[in-house]
């Protein structure tokens, strides 16, 4: 749609600006007005006339609407205060919640929780098909040396564990070790006891087929590197060759406690 | 008409609701934002108005300014309302009125009963409204009642529109141009 009067080739060279925003603010009376603008005075007039009565008839109800509205509290922005205050005290409340479950999840899960509420973790988790351990950590567990006072050593596993399993292998039934004495080995033993299927993981120089199975009981070593358990975790079980007895074999040459006796 | 001295003391006692005030806000401003918003939708205008002066009423508490800001303020929430409205058409499709038809449905001045008509040559305010309609671009004719019913310059039209200043001026003159080319009068009369 165009309309005469938009092209710039149309327009009046003539057409006074400072008139027409005379016209436009009211400064310019109709009577006053050049002839090319006194039909649109007259017209920019009428658009300023005094209010009618039909204009001004919605003004009783109009006001008090306007009056209620000013009164009524709903809209107010302290209400919408209060509306946010208390949803955010329930994020927060959920948000705690879900914090302390992942949590307790985790220590649980990472065996780390008491004794008592490791017990109660591992009832709860299992029900809802959640692996948790039992046993749990006595408060004494969480040492990590073996000054406990209750006499327990390092947690398992970790890396105390490559060493004590090597320690177990140079020098168990030493006279000179006092192996069984020390808390560190009482654990270990205890770990593996009361998992039989942990047993390679109590005895990490058990997951290599070489390590344990050829040796019987009160035999040292053959050699030095059967024994380093590290070799193991660090990945150089491949340097070894294909295992001289069935795993069952090398359960059998195993003693009770989960960790080869050699 | 305006308020002028006696702004701020009636803006006082209406953010409090009082109904006097309310009032004569009502009565100093209505007629220019009525008008303006027939000019951009005859048959809506009266209750886009309503609309108007609710949201005005909710927020007037929280209201700071002189007599300018708050005419400009309303005539920004009277646009915003003319948006709404148009967008909740175009979704449910209605169809257009003929222009002539709006114009008619609130015409109900009579010219030769108000004496005020006589400068006007008898021109009522809705005849006028109805040709700026009849004769300009949606954008000119906004712009050129705008100016012209608010009582407000060049730069605080601009702010309501969204526009820059020059444009709305240039619209403004191109306005003027055409009506003053165009004869107007053959419309009234016809």
């Amino acid at each position: 749609m165009t309309f005469r009067g938009d092209s710039p080739f149309e327009m009046d060279p003539e057409f006074d600006l400072r008139l027409a925003e005379r016209l436009l603010d009211g400064r310019l009376d109709a009577a006053d007005a050049p002839a090319e603008l006194s039909d649109v005075a007259r017209l920019v007039t009428a658009l300023r006339l005094p209010a009618t009565d039909e204009e001004l008839a919605g003004q009783d109800a109009t006001v008090a609407a306007m009056v209620d509205a000013i009164g009524a509290p709903a809209p107010t922005a302290a209400r919408r205060a209060i509306g946010t205050r208390r949803l955010r005290r329930g994020q927060v409340a959920t948000l705690i919640a879900a914090g302390t479950l992942l949590a307790g999840t985790g220590l649980a899960a990472a065996d780390s929780l008491p004794a008592p509420a490791q017990k109660a973790a591992h009832t709860v988790l299992g029900k809802v098909g959640v692996p948790v351990p039992g046993r749990g950590h006595s408060a004494t567990t969480t040492g990590v040396g073996p000054s406990g006072s209750n006499g327990t050593g390092p947690q398992l596993p970790g890396p105390a564990l490559q060493g004590l399993c090597t320690a177990a292998a140079h020098g168990e039934g030493s006279v000179n070790g006092k192996r069984d004495d020390t808390p560190a080995f009482t654990n270990l033993e205890s770990a593996a006891a009361d998992c039989p299927t942990t047993t390679t993981s109590a005895t990490p120089d058990s997951e290599h087929p070489n390590n344990g199975t050829n040796r019987h009981e009160g035999e040292p070593p053959t050699s030095h590197s059967d024994h380093t358990v590290p070799t193991v975790s660090q990945g150089d079980d491949h340097q070894f060759g294909p295992p001289s007895s069935t795993p069952a074999e090398t359960r059998s040459s195993q003693s009770g406690d989960g960790f080869s006796h050699s | 008409m305006t308020l002028d001295a006696c702004f701020d003391d009636v803006l006082a006692a209406a953010q409090t609701g009082a109904s006097w005030a309310l009032t004569e806000l009502y009565r100093d401003v209505h007629p220019s934002v009525l008008r303006y918003l027939r000019s951009q939708e005859p048959v809506d205008g009266e209750d886009v108005a309503s609309q108007v002066w609710i949201d005005v009423a909710r927020s007037l508490p929280r209201f700071t300014g002189g007599e300018d800001d708050f005419r400009r303020w309303i005539f920004t929430i009277a646009r915003r309302r003319l948006i709404d409205v148009r967008r909740s058409r175009a979704r449910r499709c209605v169809e257009p009125i003929d222009p002539s038809d709006q114009a008619a449905e609130y015409e109900s001045t009579d010219a030769d009963a108000d004496p005020a008509t006589t400068v006007t040559d008898g021109i009522t305010t809705a005849d006028a409204i109805a040709q700026l309609r009849a004769m300009l671009p949606p954008d000119q004719a906004e712009a050129l009642v705008l100016r012209v019913v608010s009582g407000l310059d060049v730069a605080q039209v601009a702010s309501i529109m969204g526009k820059q200043a020059g444009t709305v001026r240039v619209l403004q003159h191109r306005a003027i141009r055409r009506l003053s080319a165009a004869g107007w009068r053959w419309m009234v009369t016809n």
